[in-house]
């Protein structure tokens, strides 16, 4: 659990603050997106969250650890794992498998011990067999995954992931999210995913829209993309699918429950066919 | 006058033990105005094919001509460059200059281009992008916001007044309201000036809203030059290569499995809204 109390915080020199007043509740398990425009601080939030930044103003408790309290760092860096947007700033070593030991390591782990955490986490994000390969040979993707294990390999309770899909293709960011969501389901590994891409925001949870450094919203995704207008004030927008029904709407025409996926879309479009064609 | 790419291929590292081949036996025409769409897997070549098309690459084999200019000539590079602007990805990284006026100016004047005629230019583009002039000529290119930056990069290529337009990933990195904007802009670039526009991204949606004609590529060799519709009806082949389809296309295959007959090659938003408006009335 990773509580925000009230936390602002102001880069050196700037003119307003980055965050102001957040309070909020990361649950454990919980898959939590993080949505906003470029510079609404989105990515400032995600730093406060392991103590690469620190309020201003305000505190950030990691399972009731508070990040300002230097000596906590370790143990706060070990449960609150990140992972980047640009897949070439992350990795360190020229052995995909040095690269993931390289966090253990560094919390002095028995190196037996390390092994078996480097072979899990390899396994967990699919990249068993490229171990031995070096990290610059691999796809944006590929490369990404590793930046993951080397994350799992701490055995964290949260994952941040600042933007990590945004400079993969189609099929990187696919398996990304995939990942992402097992780690989630079946380890109840809490998520916190920035994105501007609102379909990935719409599989999360709950969804916090920042704005200008302010939390304007935290809500479950089907409430968040009712309010369209809003949204768009924020520089933001609704997954296709939600435009779509807002569109079937307006000409009266209306779907079962609120479907986000495009496969619960499809199902209530076919539901409504077959009922009209009777 | 067309770019023409005929047959060319490129080899990184010749006759070293790193040798990769990133083009092989490449042949793609790209008309005056219209709207190309680059995609592919990460590695697959859409950058490198990008760099072929103004010279700044030169291929191993095979020929480029830009309107008839051999790239392979010197002369003939420069005399192209004028033509053919290329956007790198993430260009605001690429902002040198004290102010957004001798950023913009920066091209132009490289080109050649008379002092007087250089300030018009730059205020063209930059009320282009949506920038107004008066209120950011003077600034300093690194005050700017993100999108601002973005978009004065994109001025300073507009402001040399190219009739082609090269856009490596121009989206990456964007929110949904920068997205539209770096859209709409395009689309106001291409009404305005009828330059033609090559665009490289990963966003399917986005190529679905733009393109007139994609190219699709896979590790260096060129699968398919064609319309959207035709693109798009494939979805197993571009999910083999590791690509997507519009959120459009794909709505239409699921809602053809659950037994409704939706025609095929619908590709955009506004398409199957009209279609299920219609369906469900």
């Amino acid at each position: 659990m990773i509580e925000l109390d009230n936390v602002s915080f102001m880069y050196e020199n700037a003119a307003r603050p980055a965050l102001s007043n957040i309070s909020f509740t990361i649950e454990d398990g919980e898959m939590l997106a993080v949505v906003g425009h470029n510079g609404s601080g989105k990515s400032t939030l995600a730093k406060q969250l392991n103590g690469l930044l620190l309020p201003t103003q305000g505190r950030v408790l990691v399972d009731g650890m508070d990040t300002s309290i230097e000596a906590l760092l370790l143990k706060i860096r070990q449960r609150v794992g990140m992972v980047f947007q640009n897949p070439d700033n992350q990795l360190v070593t020229t052995i995909v498998e040095e690269d993931v030991a390289f966090g253990p390591e560094s919390l002095g782990i028995p190196s037996q011990q390390i092994r078996e955490r480097v072979d899990e986490a390899l396994y967990a994000v699919g990249m068993s067999e490229y171990k031995l390969h070096a990290p610059h040979m691999l796809s944006g993707g590929q490369k990404q995954r590793v930046a993951i294990a080397g994350m799992l390999a701490m055995r964290p309770k949260v994952l941040v992931l600042d933007e990590a899909t945004s400079m993969l293709d189609p099929e990187g960011r696919r398996d990304i999210l995939e990942i992402v969501r097992r780690l989630n389901s079946e380890l109840n590994m809490s998520v916190v995913l920035i994105t501007q891409l609102m379909e990935e925001a719409a599989m999360c949870s709950r969804i916090a829209v920042l704005s200008q450094g302010e939390l304007i919203r935290l809500e479950a995704p089907a409430a968040v993309f009712r309010e369209e207008a809003m949204l768009c004030e924020a520089g933001l927008d609704v997954p296709e699918m939600v435009r779509l029904r807002s569109s079937l709407e307006k000409r009266g025409i209306f779907l079962e429950g609120e479907p986000l996926a495009i496969n619960d879309f499809a199902d209530a479009v076919a539901k409504r066919y077959s009922s009209t064609r009777q | 006058m067309p770019i023409i790419l005929e047959n060319i291929s490129y080899t990184y590292m010749p006759k070293s033990h790193m040798e990769q081949v990133a083009l092989s036996n490449i042949s793609l025409t790209v008309n005056e105005g219209e709207f190309l769409g680059i995609i592919g897997h990460t590695g697959s070549g859409k950058s490198t094919l990008l760099q072929h098309m103004n010279g700044l690459m030169q291929p191993s084999s095979g020929r480029v001509t830009v309107d008839g200019l051999d790239l392979s000539l010197r002369k003939a590079r420069i005399e192209a460059r004028s033509r053919v602007g290329l956007v790198f990805q993430y260009p605001e990284y690429q902002l040198f200059e004290e102010t957004v006026y001798k950023d913009v100016a920066f091209g132009p004047r490289n080109l050649g281009v008379a002092e007087s005629e250089i300030q018009e230019r730059v205020e063209e583009a930059l009320t282009l992008v949506g920038l107004a002039p008066e209120l950011f000529v003077e600034k300093s290119p690194f005050d700017l916001s993100g999108g601002e930056k973005r978009r004065a990069a994109l001025a300073g290529i507009f402001a040399m007044r190219p009739s082609y337009l090269l856009l490596d990933e121009p989206m990456a990195g964007l929110d949904p309201s920068g997205r539209r904007a770096v859209i709409a802009l395009l689309q106001t670039l291409r009404a305005k000036t009828g330059c033609a526009i090559v665009m490289i991204s990963h966003f399917m949606d986005d190529i679905a809203k733009c393109a007139d004609r994609i190219a699709v590529l896979r590790k260096g060799t060129l699968e398919m030059a064609d319309t959207p519709e035709r693109v798009f009806s494939n979805p197993e082949a571009l999910l083999k290569m590791g690509l997507d389809l519009p959120q459009a296309a794909k709505l239409s295959l699921e809602l053809q499995k659950r037994g409704m007959p939706v025609p095929n090659g619908i590709y955009k938003e506004e398409d199957i809204k009209r279609y299920l408006v219609e369906a469900l009335s």
